[in-house]
């Protein structure tokens, strides 16, 4: 047995076989971290999400994903199947804290968190009482990456957030990183529940409102839950203000218990990206294979000789697989090293497109499975070969192995194409879907738009800096913002004055000032724009949109809402709001979290936590001029413009993640199967160059002799290609389907997907035949 | 028909400058039968490919029918070759993969010959050499003599003016080799110039002429 003797093909076989375990382990690993998702959670089989139902009267019954803040700790105490129950909202993200030395540290997210928080989240504790911590006003915990950042000793150390620089917050204690394919993965700080007075309004014992508590309960082993749930449904009746409630306008209000044991694959987008790149990781890895074996069999004509002397001297069908065998570990040992060389050079880029790093892509969660992985890899690769090697007669140790195994290769060959363009099919669905996705019409005009967070600015601040940012001669306009249309809304719910009964839930974009329509290009439909606020404050006017028009004509029987007032539930009833305009539809959200519900937005300049500016041109340089009025007026702020169209791409990241996996996976299998290809038509030139010199000489022109290439390989490829755009077609309809807003599939999409495929085998069996069909025929003729 | 002039072939490797013909001239007449005789290594091989527009001269001057194509082109040089020349080699050279049929189809096909006509011309030419019975089966299932009788049915398919055959009997025994030599006469007798290289003295006495070859040069000539 000799490796690495030349003629072995042995470099091709390494070089797939890295490239396919590259691509394949790395999505194995993903999709085992998302199969493992929440692994942090203890007793995960018997954790469950607490989430609010409620149904309005005339109104389909609805589902939100989170509660008010008293549920969970009323259902701890009363329910005695319950062990325990946790209960944490989020407060802060990706800012700034500012420690008593002045040291300033980003952060990832700062959210609230009662003391049984790691009774449910399990993670170590390093430092400090957690319970004791989490019970405490004014303490936190923070996690030990946020403490390396801060570095010394951190227990007892004071800091402020940026948006709320008076308001001291302790550090108490330190825990462990919780895993990055965990819900808790990017909390840094766990600020106690009793805190939330401090920074926000308290409703941490509300039994309704407020709803934006994620709670959690751990059952007892033995639990019935259909009488755990008609429990919780007593319980509810017996403790909610139902009257306030009727008179609100609800029929029903109800608590569901969602466990959160495979909760993440339930998610269609997790559970189909799933699905596609378990596809792509066994395309990947059966591709390899496969070329491994085909080069195997290539290569037959070398070997066979040597195997046949070896069984004529006496070596056992067994010595012949282990020989195989033990050749395919070394193989395989090295492709992994080589792996290993190419995850190293991409691994940043890896990280952000899996969206974990590469220690926990290759961690004790999927260990397991990808030894599992290779070591069928190892079987594949060493015991196939074994089989043909162990099948030669050994009269070939006496003469020249002349069987072509053409069947064998082509059959190989045929599963690589079907692969690839099965693959390519996928891509392009894919690739075009995310297109449509960003230019596809929001309703609103962004293309010069950029803006700048300034939550870290007083209203004063904001309204000065705005008007200063409009001088700008780069600039045509500005308006302070308090959210941007492409993310989540806030909802609050609408009432007329004088009614309690609370009518439907808005998207609710608080408050916006004068500049908003034209700097995002809305359209007014009725009534007017804001009036102009020359001062920091706000006034009672608002925008909706027709969405808004239609629900209260469905609703409350009123037509024409200009000029009328209304209760936004969070501005209170002292502050009705009055209707001045209509806005058309636009988009809230994105295609992924599209928002259907109707939009409100008052006037103000104060409360906001962004300046939308629109610029003259969408250049490097006005963006820089922009940037540089923010850093003389607010040094110390960390103010960043960014162009809108950015912020906007950031919604489809998953989608952008999506395709460049399956990108990655479609090159790496095409690239293999091209391998598999050069080395086929190479061999085949080889089996057959007597008979193409005999042609050669008999009259037949290069086209002609490259023609008899091009027929044997698209007898294989033709079908194949057609199988792989059938298979392409199915797996893009299942890609497909996570998107609410897709694109069709287009035959000719696919057509062209087939004709790219077979344009490439065309041009590679071109390329590979040209030397041979130009040479010298004698040349062939006289090896003979 | 044929006239070479001071033909030189000279073959380069990185490290070795071989001349395998060194100067030859010589004349083939329209019908005649001419064999090539010489030592192994003699340049008899070399010759004949050059005479076939297989190879190309490194230099001097090569006439068919009066036209110079000893500096054509591969594409240049097929185009010629096609219907014009045929081929008989030592091993056959028949294509594994096709039939007797097909193999002596071949030329035909490049020649762009309707399909019809082609069957035609096959099933004569089979018919003419004795192995019309055996036109489905491959090169495998016959015998050497049958094998080059089929190659040289291959040969003549097309009506070629000019026949090259390399060791014809090499690889046949007394009786097939004998066979092919009196099929090679017949050919010549119906007017397609032969030229022929051998080591056997038998086989050059079907010849008219014998041109000797002795380290790449002719030696006078010997009119039989």
């Amino acid at each position: 047995m000799n490796i690495i003797r030349k003629g072995q093909g042995t470099f091709i076989k390494i070089l797939s076989l890295a490239i396919g375990l590259t691509v394949g382990l790395v999505l194995i690993a993903k999709v085992q971290l998302e199969r493992n998702y929440d692994c942090c959670i203890v007793d995960k089989e018997h954790v469950y999400e607490l989430q609010e139902t409620f149904q309005r009267k005339g109104q389909e019954p609805q589902q939100y994903g989170a509660t008010s803040g008293g549920i969970a700790p009323v259902l701890a105490r009363e329910i005695p199947e319950i062990q325990t129950a946790t209960r944490y909202t989020g407060q802060f993200s990706e800012e700034k804290l500012t420690l008593e030395n002045g040291n300033q540290h980003i952060f990832e997210e700062a959210i609230f968190a009662d003391s049984c928080f790691f009774d449910i989240f399990a993670t170590h504790v390093l430092q400090g009482d957690a319970k004791r911590i989490l019970s405490t006003a004014g303490q936190c915990m923070i996690s030990r990456r946020l403490s390396e950042k801060i570095g010394g000793e951190v227990v007892g150390q004071a800091f402020c957030f940026a948006s709320a620089p008076m308001k001291p917050m302790t550090i108490g204690g330190v825990f462990d990183d919780y895993p990055e394919n965990s819900r808790c993965s990017r909390y840094d700080i766990l600020m106690s529940m009793p805190s939330m007075g401090t920074y926000a309004w308290d409703g941490t014992e509300n039994l309704i409102g407020n709803d934006r508590y994620h709670s959690y309960v751990r059952m007892h082993p033995d639990a019935d839950m259909d009488k755990v749930g008609s429990e919780i449904k007593q319980l509810l009746q017996r403790i909610l203000p139902w009257d306030d409630l009727k008179q609100g306008g609800y029929t029903d209000v109800g608590c569901e218990l969602v466990s959160v044991a495979g909760q993440r694959m339930k998610d269609t987008t997790v559970h189909t990206t799933c699905i596609i790149l378990s596809v792509v990781a066994f395309v990947m890895l059966f591709t390899a294979v496969m070329n491994y074996i085909l080069v195997v069999i290539s290569l037959l004509v070398n070997r066979a000789r040597q195997v046949a002397l070896r069984k004529v001297l006496g070596a056992p069908r067994r010595d012949i697989y282990m020989m195989t065998l033990k050749e395919a570990c070394i193989h395989l040992v090295v492709a992994l090293a080589m792996m290993m060389l190419l995850l190293m050079a991409g691994r940043d880029w890896i990280s952000e497109l899996m969206g974990v790093g590469i220690t926990t892509l290759f961690s004790q969660q999927t260990f397991v499975v990808l030894i599992v992985v290779c070591l069928i890899v190892l079987l594949c690769c060493g015991i196939l070969p074994g089989v043909i090697y162990s099948h030669i007669p050994l009269t070939y140790a006496y003469r020249l192995y002349s069987e072509n195994k053409r069947l064998w290769k082509l059959s190989l060959l045929a599963f690589q194409f079907v692969l690839s363009t099965m693959l390519l099919c996928v891509l392009s669905t894919i690739y075009r879907q995310y297109d449509y996705m960003l230019s596809k019409d929001t309703g609103y005009q962004y293309d010069r738009v950029a803006y700048v967070n300034v939550s870290a600015l007083h209203g004063d601040s904001i309204y000065s800096l705005a008007r200063e940012i409009e001088r700008l001669p780069c600039v045509e306009t500005t308006a302070a913002a308090y959210s941007l249309f492409c993310e989540f809304q806030s909802g609050d719910n609408v009432l007329l004055p004088g009614n309690p009964q609370e009518l439907f839930n808005c998207a609710n974009l608080f408050f916006a000032e004068e500049g908003l329509v034209e700097t995002m290009g809305l359209e007014i439909v009725r009534g007017r724009d804001f009036k102009r606020l020359e001062h920091p404050g706000w006034t009672q006017e608002m925008l909706v949109d027709e969405r808004f028009v239609q629900k209260m004509k469905e609703v409350a029987g009123i037509d024409d809402v200009i000029g009328r007032q209304f209760i936004n539930a969070t501005v209170g009833a002292e502050y009705p709001l009055i209707v001045v305009g209509v806005v058309k539809n636009f988009m809230l959200g994105s295609l992924v979290t599209r928002e259907e519900r109707p939009m409100m937005v008052a006037n103000g300049n104060v409360y906001t936590h962004y300046i939308m500016i629109k610029l003259q041109d969408m250049t490097s340089e006005n963006l820089q001029a922009v940037q540089q009025l923010c850093d003389r007026f607010y040094p110390d702020a960390d103010l960043s413009v960014k162009p809108y169209a950015a912020e906007l791409a950031t919604c489809y990241n998953d989608t952008r993640h999506t395709r460049d996996m399956i990108l990655i996976g479609c090159l790496a299998s095409l690239l293999i199967t091209l391998i598999g290809l050069i080395g086929y038509v190479r061999d085949e030139v080889q089996r057959r160059s007597r008979e193409l010199a005999v042609r050669k000489v008999m009259g037949a022109t290069m086209m002609e002799l490259q023609a008899l290439f091009l027929r044997s390989i698209a007898f294989i490829a033709l079908p194949s290609v057609i199988i792989g755009v059938a298979l392409g077609w199915y797996f893009s309809g299942l890609l497909m389907e996570q998107f609410a807003d897709k694109l069709p599939l287009l035959w000719y999409v696919f057509a062209a997907d087939a004709i790219l495929v077979l344009l490439i085998i065309g041009i590679v069996v071109y390329l590979q035949t040209r030397q041979v069909a130009n040479s010298n025929p004698i040349d062939y003729l006289k090896t003979e | 028909m044929i006239k070479l002039e001071n033909i030189q072939k000279v073959f380069r490797t990185e490290e070795v400058e071989t001349v395998a013909l060194g100067g030859v001239s010589l004349e083939v007449k329209k019908g005649e039968f001419v064999a090539i005789m010489g030592p192994s290594g003699c340049g008899k091989s070399t010759l004949l490919n050059i005479l076939g527009l297989l190879d190309n001269p490194t230099s001097g001057s090569y006439y068919l029918d009066g036209e110079e194509v000893g500096k054509l082109k591969e594409s240049q040089r097929t185009k010629v070759r096609k219907g014009q020349i045929g081929f008989v080699f030592q091993s056959f050279n028949l294509i594994d993969e096709l039939n007797v049929e097909e193999n002596v189809e071949l030329p035909l096909t490049y020649l762009g010959v309707p399909k019809k006509e082609r069957k035609q011309r096959v099933e004569e030419v089979l018919r003419r050499m004795a192995i019309s019975h055996r036109a489905h089966h491959f090169p495998q299932q016959l015998s050497g003599g049958q094998q080059q009788r089929v190659a040289i049915a291959r040969a003549v398919v097309m009506n070629p003016k000019l026949i090259l055959a390399d060791e014809p009997t090499g690889n046949l025994d007394s009786k097939n080799g004998l066979e092919v030599m009196q099929l090679l006469t017949q050919l010549n007798q119906e007017g397609t110039t032969v030229v022929m290289v051998t080591h056997s003295e038998r086989d050059a006495g079907y010849a008219q002429r014998i041109i000797n070859l002795l380290d790449g040069q002719v030696v006078p000539e010997v009119k039989l």
